[in-house]
């Protein structure tokens, strides 16, 4: 039996998906940013124009993302990781024979990194192998999991892109954690990585080691590698409660910070809008997260389940390294601030996984259509 | 079916669970930092205040000046040149600081300079988003001229200036390129690997050749200046200046005019040639053909241009010297006898029958003289280039005696000049076939290798470093550029030294004998000197074909090689001559051998005697 017309049946066939409290926020945030960015840049409408560009463009693949089915992003997970991952090794071997080339010919607005796949890619694939079962996990699933973590960060970490490295490790251990590994094993992870820190000290690069080290002192050296954390520190504090005003920050606007629109972006809303204004964008992120969360809670399988968590918990982690890098908490390695920064290659990324986390939550709906229609 | 409902709701409880105390690590995080920034913000708010008023010191960093490159004359190859451009400084700009307003502003200043035309407006325009606003940015080189009738007006456009600055410059152009390499705008992937403090100013970085290897010294250190500013942020005054270090001056061994004879000698021609004192192993000359401009590599070329120059089928931009490998052919026989004298499967009075072909198990292996050498020993088997001889050589040596032999003069191995990127070369031996093809070791392949046939490949250079240990009786040096990077190598030591000498005389008689392969250039070298002729197949042969070059199409035509040195009794150049698709060694090769010698020769006595 139907209860809808049957003139009126062709228009339950598409439906438009999005999520208006997920869109709020981030567009929000987006408002917020570009008024920062406008005033980081010195008052150039051009930086503000290829921001909001570049967010345009990102919210449009965010809404496409949101109308796909659950079930292609779980049916594609494997394929494109393992496309990411030749892409990496590609990048491995053959990324030094075209610098050269590279260095004369400019790609334009969009940089294509294969690592940006991973952060998707990655923790979808894991998620599709966990959820094939009923979870916890057992030890051969967790295994090849972990491996699955494990080769495309050691091949990231080579390029050498230790923020990024550190951004998909999250993604993919995220999935494990909340598929529920067990507690004894994460207390044992975590002794493992701070015995082997050590070790991976002498893996690092010269000028990442250096970044450690001025974390640890930054005054050792203030007017080297130290000038940042610094500056930014100073741009922080200064603003007080009230923030200097918009446009007005002494160390934004004389150059004292540095990246003023990328990387710090988060320190020039400290400086020009205060305690008050760092307030606004950290109610305005844990909105978001917050929705991402209830999407998990409520998604209607394990796939999703793990894909919300996995995509929110990236999120936070993305917010937390770059404000606990700017205010002196963590050594710069190098994340931008999400949604807020200017530019960056990962803003695709990220608005890619709005759409996925859309797209879980639309799932119930597309259930219910699914229903009505059989 | 029940079953999995209840595991599948307990899989959501557990995801659930998880999501909580996810939940909880974020709450601690996010209150760790709202604390910092309550610390900061209001805790040490004063403090921080007080910084950032008394932040009026700017610090800008001042670029060194680049060492300059000269050959054993001090004859200038890479020189700084003081340009003057036309300068945009965005952030002294009156506002609106926008794009248009600019191009509106250079619109009125394009009668001051010629250069200003729509190309570097164009460039402006592509760069404007991307570019540093608190850094200069180069609108276009101008004339002194301009730069003195501007200057009057300066004060009335804000925001553009008129500066000089040191510009890399090769007043040899396409002289010695390969050599000298040429430095390329720095980019961001460049300060991963260099020092970004040193470089922070820096904006152009070695590329290839020297530039690119002795970068580090040329490069210098760039010093500082530390600047007070007004609250706007403009420079009051410069409170103090550390300054730049400049790069250090590299002398190379390189001797400019032989460079030059040696480039013309192979003029239209593919080709390369190398020059080594073998006194000290400090390269003399080394030419590789075609060459390019390096020039157009500080001033920038457009994208077709340099699409073109990497594309060119003729690969100007490849150093044939150091980074191709050819098969050494018959110049690699002088080393053959002495790796046979030593193991004793020959001696100087050897004689053997060198008839038109070797047989070996029902393989023919032909020689290059249709009708055969007849009765040679090892002088008649070198002066005259006889192949049957050298192949029942290889195979008496076996391949693993004749490796560790060739192994001894660097065939095969990279020589350590300092260029980067130079090739090994390649030495055949079992142990890389296997490795590599996956194949056994055929007798056949023992065979061709003694007449430099088959897998070898060697370098330009390695035959010119082979050879100049071979004229030094072993003694070696490692090849270098740089004055200052002379070093020893380990010698070769013979239980028989006379076999140097057996090698060398026959050596002589190619040159000088009527019947010597390479007699057409012991004619012009004016001297004694010795060296052996090579000519190297491109394509293999069928068994009754005849190899006739005007039916060849030109890249399949042998490559003519030649290896010598002179003077023969007290050797002060070797050489090594490959030209591609040349023809034959004697007929191509000797002679620019020959002429290389007589210059250098006469060169040396004018300047020891002006």
């Amino acid at each position: 039996m139907t209860l809808i017309d049957p003139s009126q049946q062709a228009l339950t066939k598409w439906r438009f998906y999005i999520d208006p409290w997920l869109l709020f926020g981030i567009l929000a945030l987006a408002c917020f940013g570009s008024i920062v960015v406008y005033s980081a840049s010195d008052g150039d409408m051009a930086f503000v124009e290829a921001h909001l560009t570049k967010l345009i463009l990102a919210m449009g693949i965010m809404i496409i993302a949101a109308q796909v089915p659950l079930g292609w992003y779980r049916q594609f997970s494997v394929p494109l990781y393992l496309l990411g991952l030749a892409l990496l090794l590609g990048v491995m071997f053959f990324g030094e024979i075209s610098k050269g080339a590279q260095r004369w010919l400019d790609f334009g607005v969009f940089r294509f990194q294969p690592s940006e796949i991973m952060k998707l890619a990655m923790p979808a694939t894991i998620a599709w192998l966990l959820a094939k079962q009923s979870l916890p996990p057992n030890w051969s699933q967790l295994a090849i999991a972990l491996l699955i973590l494990l080769i495309p960060v050691a091949l990231i970490v080579k390029q050498p892109d230790l923020g990024t490295a550190i951004l998909v490790v999250v993604s993919g251990g995220a999935v494990i954690f909340f598929a529920g590994l067990s507690w004894k094993l994460i207390t044992t992870i975590i002794a493992l990585i701070a015995v082997s820190a050590p070790v991976a000290w002498h893996f690092l690069h010269d000028y990442q080691q250096k970044r450690l080290l001025m974390f640890l002192d930054p005054e050792s050296d203030p007017l080297g590698a130290g000038y940042h954390i610094i500056q930014s520190k100073i741009a922080i504090g200064s603003g007080g409660l009230e923030g200097k005003g918009w446009r007005n920050g002494s160390q934004t606007q004389l150059d004292f910070l540095p990246e003023s629109h990328t990387d710090f972006v988060f320190s020039v809303l400290a400086e020009e809008w205060g305690l008050l204004g760092v307030s606004l964008l950290l109610t305005l992120y844990a909105f978001v997260i917050l929705r991402g969360l209830y999407i998990a809670w409520y998604a209607r399988d394990s796939f999703g389940q793990l894909m919300a968590g996995a995509i929110t918990m990236s999120f936070f982690i993305y917010v937390f390294i770059n404000i606990g890098m700017v205010s002196g908490l963590l050594p710069v390695v190098g994340v931008p601030l999400p949604i807020i920064s200017y530019g960056g290659t990962s803003l695709v990324t990220l608005m890619l996984g709005f759409g996925i986390l859309m797209s879980i939550h639309a799932e119930h709906k597309r259930q219910a259509k699914r229903h009505y229609q059989s | 079916m029940m079953h999995f409902t209840a595991r599948h709701t307990d899989s959501k409880k557990l995801v659930r669970h998880r999501l909580l105390v996810a939940l909880l690590v974020m709450v601690i995080m996010m209150t760790i930092l709202m604390l910092r920034m309550i610390w900061l913000q209001i805790t040490h708010h004063e403090k921080y205040q007080e910084l950032a008023d008394g932040n009026r010191i700017r610090v800008e960093p001042i670029a060194p000046i680049r060492g300059r490159i000269l050959d054993r004359n001090g004859i200038v190859l890479a020189d700084n040149q003081i340009v003057h451009v036309l300068e945009l400084h965005r952030d002294a700009l009156p506002r609106p600081r926008t794009l248009e307003a600019v191009k509106a502003k250079l619109e009125q200043l394009s009668p001051y300079f010629s250069s200003l035309d729509e190309t570097a407006i164009r460039n402006l325009s592509q760069q404007w988003a991307r570019m540093n606003r608190h850094q200069p940015f180069i609108i276009t080189r101008i004339t002194e001229t301009e730069a003195a009738t501007f200057a009057v007006d300066e004060w009335k456009h804000p925001g553009f200036s008129i500066n000089a600055v040191a510009q890399r410059t090769y007043p040899q152009g396409k002289r010695a390129s390969h050599v000298v390499g040429y430095v390329g705008r720095t980019t961001i992937e460049d300060l991963k690997t260099l020092d970004p403090e040193n470089y922070r100013n820096t904006d152009f970085v070695g590329r290839s050749g020297i530039e690119q290897s002795y970068e580090a010294e040329l490069h210098g250190q760039t010093g500082l200046r530390y600047l007070e500013v007004d609250a706007k942020g403009r420079a009051i005054r410069e409170l103090e200046r550390i300054p730049p270090t400049s790069g250090k001056d590299l002398l190379l061994t390189l001797d400019l005019p032989l460079q030059n004879f040696a480039e013309d000698l192979l003029g239209n021609r593919k080709g390369a040639i190398v020059a080594i004192d073998p006194r000290n192993g400090g390269i003399l000359a080394m030419a590789s053909t075609p060459t390019f401009d390096p020039n157009q590599f500080v001033t920038g070329m457009s994208v077709q241009d340099y699409q073109q120059l990497i594309k060119d089928p003729t690969k100007p931009l490849l150093n044939r010297a150091t980074q191709s490998r050819y098969p050494p052919g018959s110049t690699i026989k002088p080393f053959m006898g002495i790796v046979g004298l030593e193991a004793n499967v020959i001696t100087a009075k050897t004689r053997k029958y060198a008839g038109p072909s070797f047989e070996y198990k029902g393989m023919i292996y032909r020689d290059w003289k249709k009708e055969g050498h007849g009765m040679v020993d090892l002088d008649l088997a070198i002066t005259q280039s006889s192949d049957v001889f050298f192949y029942e050589l290889a195979l008496d040596l076996t391949i693993n005696r004749m490796d560790f032999g060739l192994q001894q003069f660097g065939f095969g191995e990279k020589t350590g000049i300092d260029l980067n990127s130079e090739s090994a070369g390649l030495r055949p031996n079992p142990a890389w076939k296997r490795r590599v093809h996956n194949k056994p070791w055929y007798p056949g392949e023992t065979i061709i290798a003694g007449i430099g046939q088959g897998y070898m490949l060697s370098t330009p250079l390695q035959l010119a470093h082979a050879t100049a240990t071979l004229a030094m009786h072993g003694k070696a040096f490692k090849p270098h550029l740089a004055q200052q990077a002379e070093s020893v190598l380990e010698p070769i030591t013979l239980k028989n030294p006379d076999h140097w000498q057996t090698v060398i005389d026959a050596m002589i008689h190619v040159m000088h004998a009527p019947n010597g392969t390479g007699k057409r250039g012991g004619a012009l070298a004016n001297t004694i000197m010795a060296g052996k002729t090579g000519t190297a197949q491109v394509i293999a042969f069928a068994k009754d074909a005849k190899y006739n070059a005007d039916l060849l199409p030109e890249e399949q035509r042998d490559h003519a090689l030649f290896v010598g040195f002179a003077p023969a009794k007290d050797p002060s150049i070797a050489i090594a001559v490959m030209v591609e698709n040349g023809g034959s060694g004697g007929g191509t090769a000797s002679p620019l051998a020959g002429l290389m010698v007589d210059f250098w020769l006469k060169r040396q006595t004018q300047t020891s005697n002006p």
